[in-house]
């Protein structure tokens, strides 16, 4: 992936991403996928954000399974994936956070969203350039 | 380290259950591991099951470590906790050397802790240890990986060896572990070579090609097995998509949980229950879900080198994991994977998504235990406190122990699922049969999933103890070509659906079996099967005769034997019987004694037209045609298989195979259901939620009975279900009449909505109270759906369901008809003169009313409605068995009782239904019958007359303690005229109503007034209804039935004249009678379709037109005589003496199209289906001479062991030769290249 450019990397992995979501998770993975992509680009959040978020979701995942309750019968019963979508919808979105994440280590794309992001701001609101220099955010 | 994990592991197991074998793959192995593994290069199986192609792919490792661990004395229950144990061991020692090698570095806290994680989960313990062959790739998938990481970057042959190798130790079975396996060191393969790029891509694909020979080569035995057919039915009728992914959400997988088996039970309790409290305890499932976390957290915080690939191969394999999930609404992927399941070869062999697990729980494991590598190492670098240190160890030890939960609790094993020691009675029993003429076979009834005893439980069933054993031990997955399992399943009907057991031991003759071994000492409530009281009814038959008892004195164990068996390799006559059906066909016949002298059997639905031809020309054979071989969706989920309502042709239910699939699934082989006015009948679902119910099929709404009924949600909510017809062309339609049925225990419909082809809707209510007629615009439609929107009231709490008795649309008569198999004419047509050769021979319908012989249960069918072909004008005898109809009406019963009479009785209804107690019994001029209706006031009795003036009515009823007193009545002419009447003393119980005189042609008297003592819920007993202008009916218990031209039996639409052989007393008292034509005439039918419909008064239970003399074919006075030898690879030499004329050879043996006959290396061609099972040939030769009979397939078995055993050679020859030049060349050899770690790296991967 290193042989492409990073913007071709940054374009594949936008459109790319959705679909995989929405391979594995249908109309609301499409959702997930595409509310990930904008932010991306829009929000320019840092990468560990993202793996922050992923953390998160998976840590509620068991209290979601919980509170959708726990069966008391003798026999678990064959509904129990479907009467716990809430924890299966949670953690879906946690591990496409988490790829994602991965994704955009994977192709060293952590920079372009801000840089371009920046460049837009810069812009729209007239910052001076030297404002806009700072690069990867990946935690230490 | 290594000390305490072998101890522990190898130990632990034997904290569960001590002293009972629990089940484990296969419990011949077990159990009898020196007799399993003699018949483990034999491809052929001829027990238990009829024979069949093996496939179980365990011979090596597990086949070869159980045969030695018992070897050495141990018993069945120490050798597998020692086998479970060095399997857990296993798992998590090959997890600490891939960490370790991950990380460069040798340590303890990370790596074992991986390994702990990876190897004690609710899978190793729920699924694992169950089906440890099935588990052993899941024990080296580490190991696997471990290859590929230090075999890419390697020349030459070893590492490929050891890759191959290790696909080796992961052993046969069903393959999708070990596609799952190789798909994740695939995956690493990729990530290296491509991603990584620290090697080149040749050097990969040369250790990528190497490897894969290896693979193919050491696996070969079992690979080839893949296309065998128990493969192909274990597809196609065991575990499908839609109940594997019932629970694979993603929440559930990712922690290791998600098979269906996990959240199933029973009424005894969850099937395994180690895994319930993995779902239900708050502790453990935060326990499991810390795991996942920790991975998470890990993948994050932790920089090395490969962690984006196990991360990436996480999130891979959760998605894979999770399948068709929801499978009411599967995803993209979910449908991808369905179609491939359908349309790609193999890819429905990976529907078992389950197993994916095992690549999720190895990645959250690797990742787990180097994030606890990497914190380790963070405190001791930063010099932690030591309770820092100690509560992060005690936080892993936490998470570890919950997880592993069930391995220190000892609750590994489902206790009802083991056993100690086989009784000794059985001992015994099995001894006995052994040394009986091994010529036969031991029939074990009843039929098993699990056959649980009283004293324990083996899977496989008794017989499992003793492979050896020439045996049929009954289950319903089908097996081969599945004929032999649908003729199992015929013959275990007396005890399983409670039909007539006569003809039960021709059918065992079929099957050459000697001993029929009553199982009763079965928990047959547990079992789900007879129990002891039901399988007695095969003494119904007197062929089969008790020959002798094991264990107390009614016998745990009881043999009957069969009267004249048949050896299983036997000529037979010439002269066969050629079927239309099935082997449930085959059943009716046999308990008709149409296969008396043991004809040889042929279904036609294997001919072809030229074969059927010579048939004709060659012999002397008999046709029958039967009502079997329906198109309905087996679910073989029990001994009792439920199964769908009949299917029209080509249509199938939720996608699932029809039937047995036999004959190819070709519509003219089966019963089919035809609706006249309407190309399908179908709705969103029918009967109880838990169990098929073809009894209320959706076809009975449109059936003009409004006796049977559409129901609906049975256990559930009917509210949104709907039933729906398709008509062949755009109906018009302005009004549809509707009435739901009466009845306590269901919901009454309250309000429907319908719903046209147009997009168009219309709700209506209900009346309560009788049908409904819906009127609207008029409009032209191509279907019709009825929803139900709501439900109202039910007098009693537990109703649950609706139904919808029938849906009425002027012009459309669709009443259900089942159109017989038609392939004799299909074949018979496609030769000049092949229908005019089929007319001249004996033709004989067989019809059977499909029902369910048991107290209290509705029937499937209430009638006979066949419609079937006839190849010539020509006459049929007219047979059958009758009894009285459930439903028949009164002036039914009357006229089949009385004949036609000027008088008719009718009345609103009877007591119980009971035909004796109907309105005529109160016309009779006989006190002793009466009338009792099934209620009080309102109730009423119409007697219709040839008018006449009349002044007076006397009604007599019944008084006592055990009725009510019709104490007020009222009587209605046919003027409309009302008289009233009233009891002048309630003691008498008499009314006199006299008149002035009017002319009348009927009287309906209707109850006003009832006096009861006690209870208002006894019945009113009318005896006599007097009107002396009228004649009373006659009516004599002793009379012989007459001749009546009845509406219960049409042909083509027209009544026929019918006269069941019996007394008014016996037809009432609801005994079955003989069926036969008014003075045996015979029944003329043209060529071409006829539609025959019998019911109403008369319920048949078998109908039969045949062509006059039609008898089974003599049994020759002269056969060969067979002898025969078995081979040592599965093959029959078969020594005949004394041929004069043609014979058919049968080997008793189920059809395989790869058994080879040959006479002095004359081929006899491809096999032929005869007896309903059994593979065979016709011979012509004279003389006496012998036959050898191989199965063709095993030649290439063996050259697969073989290739498999020079592979593996090879294999071995390259590790020796390598590891004695890695000694000569000492220092030079390569040094320990590490891998890693390089934590907190802060950026990508870079390329070399």
């Amino acid at each position: 992936m290193q042989t492409l450019p990073r913007w071709a990397g940054a374009i594949a992995l936008s459109a790319g991403f959705p679909a995989a979501t929405w391979l594995v998770g249908g109309m609301v993975g499409l959702i997930t996928g595409l509310v990930i992509v904008v932010l991306w680009w829009g929000m320019a959040p840092r990468l560990w954000v993202i793996w922050a978020l992923s953390v998160v979701l998976l840590a509620i995942a068991p209290i979601t399974v919980v509170l959708q309750g726990l069966p008391q019968t003798s026999v678990v019963g064959s509904g129990f994936g479907a009467e716990h979508l809430l924890a299966h919808r949670v953690v879906s979105v946690s591990l496409e956070l988490a790829a994602f994440a991965g994704l955009v280590e994977l192709a060293g794309l952590q920079s372009v969203s801000r840089s371009r992001t920046r460049r837009a701001w810069r812009t729209l609101s007239g910052e001076p350039r030297d404002l806009l220099t700072r690069g990867g955010d990946a935690p230490r | 380290m290594w000390i305490v994990l072998t101890f522990g592991l190898l130990a632990l197991p034997f904290l569960s259950l001590p002293g009972r074998y629990v089940f484990d793959t296969r419990d011949s192995l077990w159990l009898n591991p020196t007799g399993y593994l003699a018949r483990a290069l034999v491809l052929w199986r001829g027990s238990p099951y009829l024979g069949h192609q093996q496939h179980d792919g365990i011979l090596f490792p597990m086949g070869v470590a159980v045969w030695m661990l018992r070897s050495i004395g141990l018993s069945a229950w120490v050798a597998e906790r020692l086998w479970h144990g060095f399997l857990l061991l296993t798992t998590a020692g090959s997890t600490i050397l891939l960490v370790d090698a991950l990380r460069g570095r040798r340590a303890v806290a990370g790596p074992v802790t991986a390994g702990l994680l990876y190897s004690l989960t609710p899978y190793t313990f729920g699924y694992g240890l169950q089906f440890t062959a099935v588990f052993l790739p899941y024990a080296l998938l580490p190991l696997l990986l471990l290859v590929t990481l230090r075999g890419i970057e390697r020349k030459g042959f070893v590492w490929p060896a050891l890759f191959g190798l290790t696909t080796f130790a992961m052993g046969g079975g069903n393959g999708a572990p070990q596609a799952y396996g190789l798909a994740a060191a695939a995956g690493l393969w990729a990530w290296i070579a491509l991603i990584d790029r620290r090697v080149s891509l040749r050097s990969a694909a040369r250790f990528a090609g190497w490897s894969l020979l290896f693979v193919v080569g050491l696996n070969l035995y079992w690979l080839f097995l893949l296309g065998s057919s128990e493969v192909s039915n274990a597809l196609a009728f065991s575990e499908q998509p839609y109940g594997i992914n019932i629970s694979s959400s993603a929440s559930e997988t990712i922690r290791g949980l998600g098979f269906w088996q996990f959240y199933g039970g029973d009424r005894f309790g969850p099937w395994i229950p180690s895994v319930r409290t993995y779902v239900t305890s708050i502790p453990l499932l935060m326990a499991g879900f810390a795991v996942p976390l920790g991975a998470l957290l890990s993948a994050w915080l932790v920089r090395w080198k490969h962690r984006l690939f196990f991360l990436l191969l996480l999130v891979v394999s959760v998605f894979v994991g999770v399948g068709i999930f929801q499978p009411s609404d599967p995803t993209p992927f979910g449908r991808a994977l369905l179609f491939l399941y359908g349309h790609v070869p193999g890819t429905a062999g990976l529907r078992t998504t389950y197993k994916a697990v095992m690549v999720v729980n190895l990645c959250v494991a690797v990742l787990a235990g180097i994030g606890i590598a990497a914190l380790w190492d963070r405190l001791a670098a930063k010099k932690a406190p030591r309770l820092v240190r100690t509560a992060a160890l005690l936080g892993v030890v936490l998470v570890v122990g919950a997880n592993a939960y069930p391995l220190w609790a000892g609750r590994l094993y489902n206790p009802a699922h083991g056993l100690r020691q086989v009784p000794g009675y059985w001992r015994e029993a099995l001894n006995e049969l052994d040394l009986r003429d091994t010529d036969y076979r031991a029939f074990f009834a009843p039929a098993t999933s699990w056959a649980t005893y009283r004293w324990g439980a083996i899977k496989e069933g008794i017989t499992a103890t003793d492979p050896g054993l020439a045996s049929i031990s009954p289950i319903r997955l089908p097996i081969g070509e599945r004929f032999g399992s649908n003729l199992v399943a015929a013959v275990e009907q007396p005890y399983l659906a409670g039909r007539s057991a006569t003809g039960s031991a021709q059918l065992f003759r079929y099957l050459g079996v000697r001993d029929v071994v009553l199982q009763n000492d079965i928990d047959w409530v547990r079992a789900n099967t007879a129990g002891p009281s039901q399988l007695k009814r095969l003494l119904g038959d007197h062929n089969l005769v008790p020959a002798g008892t094991f264990g107390t004195a009614k016998g745990n164990v009881q043999v009957l034997s069969v009267r004249d068996p048949i050896p299983m390799v036997r000529a037979e006559s010439p002269d066969p019987v050629i079927l239309s059906g099935d082997g449930f066909g085959m059943a009716d016949a046999a308990r008709e004694g149409l296969l008396q002298g043991g004809p040889p059997v042929l279904y036609s639905g294997t001919l072809t037209s030229s074969e059927l031809q010579t048939l004709i020309r060659d012999s002397n054979p008999r046709f029958l045609i039967t009502d079997s071989n329906r198109r309905v969706v087996w679910y073989f989920t029990g001994p009792r298989a439920p199964h769908s309502y009949t299917l029209p042709a080509g249509q199938s239910i939720s996608g699932r195979d029809p039937g047995y699939l036999l004959f190819d699934d070709r519509p003219e082989t089966q019963s089919v259901a035809v609706y006249p006015g309407a190309r399908a009948i179908t709705a969103s679902g029918y009967g109880s939620v838990f169990r098929l119910s073809p009894q209320y099929r959706p076809a009975n709404a449109f059936d003009g009975d409004p006796a049977t009924w559409w129901v609906a949600g049975i256990g559930g909510d009917p509210t949104g279900a709907w039933i729906q017809a398709v008509f062949p062309k755009p109906l018009p339609m302005s009004s549809v009449t509707i009435s739901s049925p009466n009845v306590p225990w269901l919901n009454r419909v309250e309000r429907i909505r319908l719903e046209f082809s147009d997009g168009t809707s219309l709700a209506s209510q209900l009346n309560q109270l009788g049908p409904t007629t819906i009127r609207f615009r008029e409009r032209v439609t191509a279907t019709l759906r009825v929803r139900i929107v709501s439900t109202g009231f039910s007098p009693t709490p537990r109703a649950s369901g609706a139904a919808i008795g029938e849906i009425q649309v002027p012009g459309l008569r669709a009443a259900e008809i089942i159109q017989v198999p038609n392939d004799l004419m299909e074949a018979a047509r496609q030769t000049d003169r092949g229908l005019a050769l089929l007319a001249g021979q004996p033709i004989r319908y067989l019809f059977e009313r499909a029902r369910i012989d048991a107290p209290g249960l509705v029937d499937e069918e209430t009638g006979i409605s066949r419609r079937f072909q006839v190849p010539d004008s020509t006459a049929y005898i007219l047979s059958g068995t009758v009894h009285i109809g459930p439903n028949a009406s009164d002036d039914q019963i009357d006229e089949l009782t009385m004949g036609r009479t000027a008088t008719r009785v009718t009345s609103s209804s009877r007591y119980l239904g009971n035909p004796r107690l109907r309105g005529s019994s109160a016309f009779d001029r006989n006190p002793r019958t009466s009338w009792v209706p099934a209620g009080g006031k309102g109730q009423w009795v119409r007697i219709e007359f040839p008018s006449r003036s009349i002044s007076r009515i006397v009604l007599r009823s019944s008084v006592g303690p055990k009725f009510s007193a019709a104490l007020g009545v009222h009587a209605t002419f046919s003027d409309g005229s009302v008289v009233h009447g009233n009891a002048a003393r309630v003691r008498q119980g008499v009314i006199d109503m006299r008149f002035t005189p009017r002319v009348t042609s009927s009287v309906t008297v209707t109850i006003d007034r009832v006096y009861s003592l006690l209870d208002p819920r006894k019945p009113i007993s009318i005896k006599e209804i007097e009107i002396p202008e009228v004649a009373p009916l006659k009516m004599d218990d002793a009379a012989v039935l007459p001749c009546s031209m009845s509406s219960s039996l049409t042909l083509d639409g027209a009544p026929l004249a019918i006269q069941p052989a019996g007394t008014v007393g016996h037809f009432l008292g609801g005994s079955n009678l003989p069926l036969q034509r008014c003075g045996a005439a015979p029944v003329s039918l043209k060529s071409g379709w006829h539609h025959l419909l019998a019911r109403g008064g008369l319920q048949p239970d078998t109908i039969s037109l045949a062509t006059p003399g039609w008898r089974p074919p003599k049994r020759p006075d002269v056969l060969p005589s067979v002898s025969f030898s078995t081979t040592p690879t599965g093959g029959f030499d078969v020594a005949v003496r004394g041929a004069t004329d043609p014979y058919y050879l049968v080997m008793g043996q189920n059809m395989d199209r790869g058994w080879r006959a040959t006479i002095n290396g004359r081929d006899l061609g491809p096999p032929i289906l005869l007896d309903g099972y059994s593979a065979g040939w016709r011979i012509d030769r004279p003389g006496s001479y012998s036959v050898a009979v191989r199965y063709g397939p095993q030649r290439i078995y063996s050259f697969a062991l073989i290739l498999t055993g020079a592979t593996l050679l090879v294999a071995v020859i390259v590790l020796i030769v390598s590891g004695y030049k890695g000694r000569s060349r000492g220092s030079r050899s390569k040094p320990w290249r590490p891998l890693g770690p390089t934590l907190r790296h802060p950026t990508p991967p870079q390329r070399p």
